[in-house]
C-alpha cells in the first residue's frame, strides 16, 4: 500500500469522520472510549479530550442499562454473539448534565490490527420521537372525535325520526319523480284515515280532490326548493272518507333512501279558514247593520279623525263613504257645530263611560237635533283608542214634545173652566142618577101592575072560554066553537107576549151575577129541552164550546131562543140541521148557531135584534118579537155583541161574541 | 054552609079567578066545604071569628087550606098572613099564597112569614086549573094536619 496513499486515506476518513451528521464514538474491547468526533461533543457535552480514555458506563450509559452493556460486552468477546449489533436500535442515552435523552444506535464491531474495536452510530431523535407521539395522539383523538359523532349522528338520527313519527302535524315524505308516499307520520294516518300501508301504496295525486289532479300534476315541482329553503302552499285535500280539507302546506327537498325526495308538512286549516269565513260574514252582518241604521253611527279616534261612518251619515252630510276617515268634524261641519262635537267627545273620552246628550247638526232642511250615545272604545289592553257614537234623530219628537209642552200649556188654562165645568156635571149626573133611581123604582111599580092587571083579565077571558069549549061544547055549532078557539088563541098570545116583555124589562132592571158556565152541557141540556116538543128529527151537529163567564138564567135563556128559533126556521125543511160551534171574534170568544132554514133577506138583520120587530108573520111562524131583543139586551149586558147573517132559503146563523175571560 | 066545617078558605078580590078556581075545585069534588072571601079584612074576621063571623064559628076549627090571592084592596094578602102566622091559635094553618105576577118582589118575604106555598095563577086556564086540582087534592086529601 502506498505511504501517500495510506496517509491521503487516513486524512479522507478523518474528514469524513469530523464531518459526519451523526455522533461517531469508538471503543476498545474493554469499553474505553478511543475515538469522540466533533457531533458527539455536541450531543453529549463532552469534549474529545473528557470523553477519551472513559468507559461508555462511566458516560453516557444510562445507570440502568450499564450493567446490561457490560454483559452484553463480555459475552459477545466470549462468544462474538451480540443481539445488538449490525442493527439499528432506538434506546436512551445521557448527556453532560445527566439529562436523559431519545437516541438511534447502530454498533458495528471491527478489527483493527488484531484489535477489537466497536464503532457506534449515535443519532438525536428526541425531535422525531415527539413528533411521533404527537401524531399517535392526534390519531387518537381523531378516533375519539370520530366515535362521538357517530354517536350524535345515531341519535339526532333517533331525534329526528321521533319528531317526524310523533309530530301533531301530518307529514309525509313523497317521491318527487313519481309522488309516490315513501314515509307517512302517524298524524298524517290518523288525520287523513289511510293506513300506513295504504298510504305507502298510493300517489301525493290521490289526496287531491278530483278537479285538482290536474292543478297539482301540472305544478311546478321541479322548481328546485334547496333544503335551506322551503315551499309554502295552500291545498284542498281529500280525506280517505271523502270530506275536503284545506291544509297548507310546507315542502323541503331532501334526499331520503337515496332518492330525490321532498318532505311536506301538512296543517290543516278548514277550522281557521271556516273562521275566516264566519268573520267576513258577520263582518258584512254589522257593517250591514250599522249601514242600514236609521241612526248615524260613527267612530272618531282620540284626536277626533273619523275612522268609520255609517251610509246615513255619508247621505246626511253628502260625503262619500271612502272620504270621511281622517276627516275631523272641522272638516265637516261649520266650527261651532265642531266644536260642540269634539267637546262631547273628549267628555267621553275623559269619563271613559257612556255618556247620552242632545246635539244638533245642519241638514239641507235645517237644523236637527240628535240624541247622541256615545261611549270609547277600548283596544286589547283595555286602553281607549276611539269614541264611538250612535246619533239619532229626534227633531220631530222634540217638534212633538214641544207642541205638547204649548199643548198642556193651554189645557191648564182650560182647566179652572173644565173643572167648574165638571162640577156642574158631577152635580147634574147625581140629580139625574137620582131621577132615574125613581124612574126605575116607577118602572117597577109599573111592571109589576102591568103584568098583575094584565095577566087577571086574560085569564078571565082564557078561562072562561075554556069553560065554554069544555061545559058547552054541545050547544055551539061549529062555527061558535071556531070563534071560541080563536079568541082563546089570541088571549093565550097576549098573555106570551106580556110575559116576553116583562122578562125583557126585569133584563134591564137585574145585576148579573156572573159565575163560570160549562157551555158545552149547557146547550146539551137546552137541546136536549128542546128536542122534546119537535116532530121531526134534526141532525145536529155541536163542535167544542169554551166555558164562559156569565149570569147562567140569562145565558140559558140566549140559548133556548136562539136553538128554539133555529129549530122553528129549519123545522119545514125535510132535513132540518143545526150546527152549534165558536170561533175567536175581536179578541171574543163568538158563538154560532147556524140553521138550514127559511133564512131571511140580509138587508133586514139590524132590525132583527129590535122589540116586536119580525121578519115573518105570525101566521108563518109563531113568536111575539122580543126573544131576540132579549137575546141582545142579555149579550150587551155581558159585554158582548150578537148579530146574524142569512139568505133567504139558504139558511141563517145567528152569532153572539163574549169577552174571553 | 055550616061556617064551622070550612076546609077551604079562599081570599080573592077578582071574581072571574074565584069562580075559574071554585069551579075546577068542584069538578074535583074538592069545593063542598069552600068558603069564598072577597077581601083580607074579610078573611081576618073569618078566621079569628071577628066582625060577622063573631059568634058564628070556633077560632079553634081553623080550615084545611087558605089560599089568599096578594093584590087585594084594604088588606092585602100578607097582612093577612102576617096575622095568621104571628097568632099561636091559627099559626099552624096551611096558607098557599096566589099572585098574579111572576114579577112579585114578595116572594120571599111571604116565605119569611111561614107562607106553606106560593103559587103564581098562569095565564092558561088549563095549567091554571090544573094547579088548583093539585092545590086541593094535596092540603084537603094528602095532607096530614097536626091533630
Amino acid at each position: 500500500m502506498d505511504q501517500v496513499a495510506d496517509f491521503s486515506k487516513e486524512e479522507e476518513i478523518e474528514t469524513i469522520f469530523n464531518a459526519a451528521p451523526d455522533a461517531v464514538i469508538v471503543i476498545n474491547q474493554q469499553g474505553s472510549i478511543t475515538r469522540w468526533n466533533p457531533k458527539a461533543e455536541i450531543l453529549f457535552g463532552w469534549t474529545t479530550d473528557e470523553a477519551v480514555g472513559k468507559c461508555l458506563t462511566e458516560t453516557i450509559i444510562p445507570h440502568r442499562y450499564r450493567e446490561a452493556h457490560q454483559r452484553g460486552l463480555k459475552h459477545f468477546l466470549a462468544t462474538g454473539e451480540g443481539p445488538v449489533l449490525g442493527r439499528t436500535i432506538e434506546i436512551q442515552a445521557l448527556n453532560k448534565n445527566d439529562l436523559e435523552f431519545d437516541i438511534s444506535l447502530s454498533i458495528s464491531p471491527a478489527l483493527v490490527q488484531g484489535k477489537r474495536l466497536f464503532v457506534s452510530f449515535i443519532r438525536d431523535i428526541t425531535e422525531q420521537k415527539k413528533a411521533e407521539e404527537e401524531i399517535r395522539k392526534l390519531n387518537a383523538e381523531l378516533e375519539r372525535r370520530v366515535l362521538e359523532r357517530t354517536d350524535e349522528l345515531y341519535k339526532s338520527e333517533r331525534r329526528y325520526r321521533h319528531l317526524f313519527e310523533n309530530n301533531p302535524m301530518p307529514m309525509w315524505v313523497i317521491h318527487l319523480e313519481t309522488f309516490k308516499f315513501l314515509d307517512v307520520n302517524e298524524a298524517a294516518i290518523i288525520h287523513y284515515g289511510y293506513s300506513r300501508e295504504e298510504f305507502l301504496g298510493m300517489t301525493a295525486l290521490d289526496i287531491r280532490p278530483e278537479g285538482e289532479i290536474g292543478l297539482f300534476k301540472n305544478a311546478d315541482h321541479s322548481a328546485n326548493i334547496r333544503p335551506a329553503n322551503y315551499n309554502r302552499g295552500i291545498w284542498r285535500h281529500l280525506k280517505k272518507d271523502g270530506t275536503i280539507i284545506h291544509v297548507e302546506v310546507i315542502a323541503h327537498d331532501i334526499s331520503f333512501e337515496g332518492k330525490t325526495a321532498r318532505f311536506i308538512l301538512s296543517n290543516d286549516i278548514t277550522e281557521r279558514k271556516e273562521a275566516e269565513r264566519a268573520l267576513r260574514e258577520s263582518q258584512a252582518l254589522l257593517l250591514a247593520i250599522v249601514d242600514n241604521s236609521a241612526a248615524v253611527i260613527y267612530v272618531k279616534d282620540l284626536q277626533g279623525r273619523y275612522l268609520l261612518a255609517n251610509q246615513l251619515f255619508s247621505e246626511l252630510f253628502h260625503l262619500s263613504k271612502d272620504s270621511i276617515p281622517g276627516k275631523t268634524d272641522y272638516d265637516i261641519f261649520p266650527r261651532e257645530v265642531a266644536d260642540a262635537f269634539r267637546a262631547m267627545d273628549v267628555r267621553v273620552a275623559i269619563a271613559d263611560r257612556t255618556l247620552k246628550e242632545e246635539e244638533t247638526a245642519p241638514q239641507d232642511d235645517g237644523l236637527h237635533t240628535y240624541i247622541s250615545v256615545k261611549s270609547t272604545l277600548r283596544d286589547s289592553k283595555g286602553k281607549p283608542y276611539a269614541v264611538f257614537g250612535i246619533s239619532t234623530d229626534i227633531t220631530e219628537l222634540k217638534e212633538i214634545e214641544e207642541n205638547l209642552i204649548k199643548s198642556l200649556k193651554e189645557a191648564s188654562d182650560y182647566k179652572f173652566a173644565l173643572d167648574k165645568l165638571n162640577e156642574e156635571l158631577e152635580e147634574r149626573i147625581a140629580l139625574r142618577t137620582i131621577q132615574l133611581e125613581a124612574a126605575n123604582k116607577e118602572m117597577e111599580a109599573f111592571t109589576y101592575s102591568v103584568s098583575h092587571d094584565l095577566r087577571s083579565p086574560l085569564r078571565g077571558i082564557i078561562g072562561f072560554t075554556s069553560v065554554l069549549e069544555d061545559d058547552y061544547s054541545s050547544k055551539l055549532d061549529d062555527e061558535a066553537r071556531r070563534i071560541t078557539s080563536i079568541i082563546k088563541n089570541n088571549a093565550l098570545k097576549m098573555g106570551h107576549l106580556i110575559d116576553d116583555l116583562l122578562a125583557f124589562s126585569r133584563m134591564g132592571r137585574q145585576d148579573m151575577a156572573k159565575t163560570g158556565i160549562n157551555t158545552q152541557s149547557l146547550v146539551k141540556e137546552v137541546i136536549d129541552e128542546l128536542s122534546v116538543d119537535t116532530q121531526k128529527s134534526i141532525e145536529w151537529e155541536v163542535h167544542l164550546l169554551p166555558p164562559i163567564r156569565g149570569e147562567i138564567n140569562t145565558m140559558r135563556q140566549v140559548w133556548v131562543n136562539l136553538i128554539s128559533n133555529a129549530i122553528k126556521y129549519s123545522g119545514r125543511r125535510d132535513r132540518p140541521r143545526i150546527e152549534i160551534g165558536h170561533f175567536i171574534h175581536e179578541k171574543q170568544i163568538a158563538f154560532f148557531i147556524k140553521d138550514n132554514g127559511v133564512g131571511f133577506d140580509n138587508k133586514y138583520r139590524d132590525k132583527l135584534f129590535k122589540v116586536f120587530q119580525r121578519l115573518h108573520s105570525a101566521h108563518e111562524f109563531e113568536g111575539t118579537g122580543v126573544g131576540l131583543a132579549l137575546v141582545d139586551k142579555i149579550i150587551s149586558k155581558h159585554g158582548g155583541k150578537a148579530w146574524a147573517e142569512a139568505e133567504v132559503n139558504k139558511g141563517a146563523c145567528f152569532y153572539f161574541s163574549l169577552p174571553a175571560h | 054552609m055550616n061556617q064551622k066545617s070550612v076546609d077551604v078558605l079562599l081570599v080573592e078580590d077578582n071574581v072571574n079567578d074565584a069562580e075559574l078556581a071554585i069551579r075546577e075545585l068542584k069538578k074535583h069534588n074538592l069545593a063542598n066545604k069552600l068558603l069564598h072571601v072577597m077581601d083580607g079584612e074579610e078573611a081576618l074576621e073569618f078566621i079569628f071569628a071577628t066582625g060577622k063571623f063573631a059568634g058564628v064559628r070556633d077560632i079553634l076549627f081553623p080550615p084545611k087550606i087558605v089560599l089568599l090571592d096578594i093584590q087585594m084592596p084594604k088588606v092585602n094578602g100578607i097582612e093577612v098572613l102576617e096575622k095568621i102566622k104571628s097568632d099561636e091559635r091559627t099559626k099552624i094553618t096551611p096558607v098557599v099564597m096566589l099572585t098574579s105576577s111572576k114579577e112579585d118582589p114578595d116572594i120571599k118575604r111571604c116565605y119569611a112569614l111561614g107562607a106553606n106555598s106560593y103559587i103564581v095563577k098562569p095565564v092558561n086556564f088549563e095549567r091554571f086549573a090544573e094547579a088548583i086540582k093539585n092545590l086541593g087534592f094535596y092540603w084537603l086529601l094528602l095532607n096530614q094536619p097536626p091533630a
